[in-house]
């Protein structure tokens, strides 16, 4: 329990009346890949929010690798090395797609403003630096012939790789994927499958993810951790979960424990 | 609300304003210079501004509340049909019905005031803001900015760069007594045509077919186009709307300050603009009130605040407090006074 | 029975029977054209704009601008009378042509017919007797009126025959017209120039009188721009074939290559040109510099600022104070001894920069439009603040500060305009330069990323108050920069050169030139403000002249006149 990279305490948001979350509880071993699911309005991106300090937690705690990040200011969570993507692709529109990725390594470039004015050469060298390890993770997510395109020109799944890249450019140690799969058909998804278990493999990268795939979910995921009206109704490995009578009346609508439902009936 | 950097700035500039408000009335109550009279007669001429305002203020509210649009042009679309009924101010005193009928006349100028304004409102938004609606970005605020320059300097190369008297019925410029109490005429006839105006309005907007179209838009465009809601047409009777008020609202600040000239609707303009900021902007009962606390704290200011704090001619600053209000609300309270806080898009 | 495609619509049905709608119809766009031709023209003339031009002579004798106007107008009545998808049949076009040029024609008539009604004349100031003059040709107004349709007609045909002829043609006629206007428009500029040498006084003999072309001379202008015009395309096509690693290494440093040329336009015409183009560039340099400033703020980091005239007040006023030599100056009641120039114009930068940051620290959190409006409130509080009995005892209100001195060079005293802008054009270039080199860095990268979404630039590590403020300064230090030269330029501030109009100004400059393009700015400063410097009896139409230019652009062309291919020029994202 105390090696978790990522604790979430009894964390909860409400607005006015609404309680979109509810004590959630979350350890996020390093190394693994936690899924976060649930229906649709089950308080999942706005936990997902509150862990980034994208929105400030009501109440409760978020630490991450032992530090407290709660009500640190977004920029200084990215500095402690988490990254995430958006759920509706959220790029520089105005900017190339290598710069894109450039903005992602901002925060380990430490030359100052006026030396890039100067043409010093310690610029000069960070800057070559910054841009060979951009084309890096371009050529990671298979974008480097496109680098000088605006970022907007791109098909939709290119841009979920670029919102990709951008982010594990600034190495982070955590990286939080808000429904990577959405709006994808079956082949991108398989593709993107292939892609966030070559990250595992490649850079033993630990994930945080919101998902409704349900495949994607099962075959990646060490840890499921399930979401229901603001609060967690199951958490355990996939197998677990997909056997959890709870879970499976959330998303049928059952009362609970209906006995007729099968576990291998439902798709989830 | 996340206490970050921000957050103690703004923090910090609020308690200075609150102190410098405080520090200046206690002065100003120590010294006990003004009269109640006086004190009634600044309360007085607050309260029509803040008519005038709020009247104004109705436009860019409207028109925020459906196109999301600050349109710079609202004053000077205003300053058109000012410029118009003038004339037709100016045709008038020569017939006998300025001394027969003030009334009637005074309704005639702001009937020709509203009319116009209106014309001219649903011109610019037809050539101008309609081609640039879906450019996104910088590119509608910087078409109004052109046009407010655009009306201005045409109303300077048309009727000139002089300030014109504006001609008023002789009963204008009487006064009535309330109670111990005297005040002008054109107080009393400002107030009453922008409570008229703006109950009219009120029914309009909540009790049509097209006000509800215009309400539905505002909260949502894209649900209303999916219910059928023509909105061209929507925008277009946003604006018509608009314009009559700001006619109306034009040719009554033209009566209290008894002149005309091609630049009179910027000053107004951007007050109102935060009139309608501070109520709330999008709310047309935050316009309101927002233009009548803004009418006041401009009438009362001055004396009330500067005085106490003796600084030398109070009045030259009397700008200054529409300005610090608007940037005090920007800053703190961006959603306004009456405003709910805007759902953060996730 | 008939089925439901072959049911003929009502409106065939209607014109089967009836051919007058036919001919409404087919005449509603040619109408439609000439109405709007005959309303701006009618705007021209009421606006008063159109005397002013007819003032202006092209060609002696023959031609004035404003007649040029008017004429051109009837042209494109004409041009635009015919549809895409017309015919090639001459007559219908002819036909088109005609009904679009009279009714343009009967527009101006109508105008005409406005100065028998006396009250008019007292209401509209534009209705003066030179521009009766002007559209009745002297003639009384009867035969005047009809003057004014038959010859709009016959302007209409020409246009629509016009727009028959092929496209290189067209162009060459296009860039023929358009040379002699412009050759008769800047003849006194021009002048000048040809006047100082005596190889090119010969052809400005041949070419102008002192009135204005020659007809001689419109012939020539017009000849060799329509073969040169026609000829210019072929020629870079033969280029391009002939070098293809010269051609290919112009193309690929198009932007700086250009950039290079205008700058050394710039630095060598004063020299070339005299004190007069002098003076007009030091206006261009200083607005350029103050555009790069703004550029900062509005194009890179998206911070829309409409008070950015209180930073140049600040450095102007900073540098008075400082160097004056008079009573109102520090030096005339503080231990503080004046300065030189060039002492002050770090002292005045510096408290530029401060007031920049300090101006921006309480707008941080404000976005998009609410923040043009804040920042504009903020602008409006410094004027009032400075022009009040408050300040005075410092600032000395209205009546400004006068008596600042020129700067010297060793004991060179840089009074001349020319001087002056060079040492101008050295600032804007550093300013150009610093602009261009943080472009394609760490912190100009973030205030492109703050620019297209605050949110998403912040997640991704960027400090948010950081780089707001620090566009702030910079932008405040060209502004002050700006200013001190200003002040240093008139040796007098007052406070009402600080007003609104200037912010608008210098936004309009980079709005047309193109948000986050630097050779847009220059781009922008020479067509915004020198221009208007060189047609002088223009000077009180210049904001009328703005806000139609800054309309036009956002409807045709969002990305400015110099729109780079390079995405950061796109237009910043704004409130959401």
């Amino acid at each position: 329990m105390t090696s978790a990279l990522l604790q979430v305490s009894n964390l909860s948001k409400s607005y006015g009346g609404l309680r979109a979350v509810a004590d959630l509880n979350l350890n996020v071993l390093p190394g693994a890949i936690h899924s976060l699911i649930g229906p649709n309005g089950a308080g999942k991106t706005t936990a997902f929010n509150c862990i980034v300090q994208y929105v400030p937690p009501s109440t409760g705690t978020v630490s991450f690798a032992g530090q407290r990040i709660d009500g640190a200011r977004p920029d200084q969570v990215a500095a402690v090395g988490i990254a995430r993507t958006y759920q509706n692709i959220r790029l520089f529109g105005s900017m190339t797609v290598l710069d894109n990725v450039l903005v992602g390594r901002h925060r380990h470039l430490t030359i100052p403003w006026w030396s890039s004015v100067l043409c010093l050469p310690g610029a000069k060298r960070e800057e070559e630096a910054a841009k060979a390890e951009a084309r890096r993770w371009l050529d990671y997510v298979g974008l480097k012939s496109v680098e000088d395109l605006p970022a907007t020109a791109l098909a939709y799944g290119q841009q979920r790789r670029l919102e990709i890249a951008r982010a594990l450019a600034s190495n982070p140690s955590l990286l939080m994927l808000d429904e990577p799969t959405a709006g994808m058909n079956p082949s991108e998804v398989n593709e993107m499958i292939r892609f966030i278990g070559k990250l595992r493999e490649d850079l033993s990268m630990t994930i945080v993810m919101i998902e409704h795939q349900i495949r994607l979910v099962m075959t990646l995921s060490d840890q499921v951790t399930v979401m229901h009206h603001g609060t967690v109704i199951a958490e355990g490995t996939p197998g677990e979960v997909q056997r959890d009578p709870d879970v499976i009346a959330a998303y049928l609508g059952h009362r609970r424990g209906t006995p007729e439902v099968h576990s291998a009936k439902t798709k989830m | 609300m996340r206490k970050d950097f921000a957050w103690f700035v703004r923090r910090g500039l609020l308690l200075c304003a609150i102190l410098i408000v405080c520090a200046g009335i206690i002065g100003t109550v120590r010294a006990d210079r003004y009269s109640t009279e006086q004190w009634f007669d600044l309360v007085a001429f607050g309260l029509t501004l803040g008519g005038v305002y709020a009247l104004i203020a109705l436009g860019y509210s409207m028109v925020y509340g459906v196109l999301r649009l600050i349109n710079f042009a609202h004053g000077d679309t205003m300053t058109v049909g000012v410029f118009i009924a003038y004339f037709v101010a100016r045709g008038l005193e020569h017939t006998k019905l300025f001394e027969t009928s003030p009334a009637v006349a005074v309704a005639i100028i702001l009937i020709v005031g509203a009319v116009v304004s209106a014309l001219v409102a649903l011109l610019v938004e037809r050539f101008a803001y309609r081609p640039v609606r879906a450019s996104g970005g910088f590119a509608p605020l910087i078409t109004s900015i052109g046009m407010s320059f655009l009306l201005q300097q045409t109303c300077r190369g048309m009727f000139g760069s002089g300030v014109k008297a504006y001609p008023d019925p002789g009963w204008l410029q009487g006064s009535m007594r309330i109670g111990t109490f005297s005040v002008p005429n054109v107080e009393v006839m400002v107030l009453c045509a922008a409570a008229l105006v703006m109950a009219g309005l009120y029914l309009v907007v909540n009790g049509t077919r097209m006000g509800t179209a215009m309400r539905a838009t505002a909260e949502d465009p894209r649900a209303a186009v999916l219910m059928g809601i023509d909105i061209n047409k929507v925008i277009a009777f946003t604006f018509l709307l608009g314009g009559l008020t700001a006619g109306v609202g034009g040719v009554l600040y033209a009566l209290i300050y008894k002149q005309v000239y091609f630049m009179m609707g910027f000053l107004p303009g951007i007050k109102a603009f935060g009139a309608a900021v501070l109520g709330g902007i999008g709310s047309i009962p935050g316009a309101m009130a927002g233009g009548i606390i803004l009418g006041l704290a401009e009438g009362i200011g001055p004396t009330l605040i500067l005085d106490g704090l003796g600084i030398p001619a109070p009045y030259q600053l009397r700008d200054l407090f529409a300005f610090a209000l608007l940037i005090t609300v920007l800053i703190c309270r961006p959603q306004g006074l009456f405003g709910e806080a805007p759902a953060r898009r996730a | 029975m008939l089925h439901m495609w072959e049911m003929p619509e009502p409106r065939q049905l209607a014109e089967r029977n009836n051919t007058i709608p036919v001919i409404l119809q087919a005449m509603a766009r040619p109408m439609l054209a000439g109405l709007a031709c005959g309303l701006a023209g009618l705007y021209a003339a009421f606006v008063g704009i159109l005397v002013l031009m007819h003032g202006r002579v092209i060609i002696v004798d023959v031609l004035t601008l404003g007649q040029c106007v008017l004429l051109l107008l009837g042209l494109a009545a004409g041009a635009k009378s015919r549809t895409a998808t017309a015919t090639r049949a001459i007559l219908p076009d002819l036909a088109r042509g005609a009904v679009a040029g009279s009714v343009y024609g009967a527009a101006l008539a109508c105008g005409l017919a406005l100065f028998q009604i006396a009250f008019l004349r007292t209401v509209l100031v534009s209705l003066s007797p030179e521009l009766r003059r002007m559209l009745s040709f002297g003639l009384e107004s009867g035969p005047a009126m009809v003057t004014l349709v038959v010859a709009g007609g016959a302007l209409g045909v020409a246009g629509s025959l016009w727009s028959r002829l092929g496209g290189e043609q067209r162009r060459a006629t296009l860039t023929a017209a358009t040379a002699v206007i412009v050759a008769g428009t800047l003849q006194q500029l021009l002048q000048t120039v040809l006047q100082r040498f005596s190889f090119t006084k010969a052809i400005g003999d041949l070419l102008f009188s002192w009135a204005g072309l020659k007809w001689q001379g419109a012939l020539l202008v017009g000849a060799v721009a329509a073969v040169v015009g026609s000829l210019w395309p072929i020629a870079k096509r033969e280029f391009g074939a002939r070098q293809p690693t010269l051609h290919a290494l112009l193309s690929d440093n198009r932007s700086a290559f250009q950039l290079a040329l205008l700058l050394l336009g710039l630095s060598v015409l004063p020299a070339l040109a005299g004190p007069y183009i002098g003076q007009v560039l030091l206006m261009v340099a200083l607005y350029t510099l103050m555009g790069m400033g703004l550029n900062i703020e509005v194009g890179l980091a998206g911070l829309l600022d409409l008070g950015f005239v209180a930073f140049f007040a600040v450095g102007a006023y900073a540098t008075a104070l400082l160097t004056a030599d008079s009573s109102v100056a520090l030096s005339a009641y503080t231990s503080i001894p004046a300065l030189s120039f060039w002492l002050a114009v770090p002292i005045a930068v510096a408290l530029s920069v401060i007031v920049g940051v300090l101006f921006g620290l309480p707008v941080l959190g404000v976005r998009g439009d609410y923040l043009a409006v804040a920042t504009l409130g903020l602008g409006e509080i410094v004027r009032v603040i400075v022009l009040s009995d408050f300040a005075a005892p410092i600032l000395n209100g209205a009546q400004g500060i006068l008596q600042v001195p020129r700067p010297f060079v060793g004991s060179v005293e840089l009074s001349s305009p020319v001087s002056l802008f060079y040492l101008t054009l050295v600032c804007s270039m550093f300013a150009a330069f610093v602009a261009w080199r943080l472009q394609a860095s760490r912190l100009g990268r973030a205030w492109m990323a703050l620019r297209d979404d605050e949110e998403v630039a912040q997640a991704l590590g960027v400090n948010l108050v950081k780089a707001k403020l620090l566009a702030y300064g910079l932008g405040a230090a060209f502004a002050g920069l700006a200013g001190a030269i200003f002040a240093t330029m008139l040796t007098s501030v007052y406070p009402n050169s600080f007003n609104l109009l200037l912010s608008i100004n210098v936004l309009a400059l980079i709005v047309i030139g193109g948000i986050g393009s630097i050779e847009g700015v220059i781009v922008g400063a020479i067509l915004l403000v020198g221009l208007p410097e060189l047609l002088r009896e223009f000077g009180e139409y210049r904001f009328l002249f703005y806000g139609a230019a800054l309309i036009a652009i956002m409807i045709m062309r969002p990305r400015g006149l110099w729109s780079t291919s390079r995405p950061s020029g796109a237009m910043p994202g704004g409130l959401r």
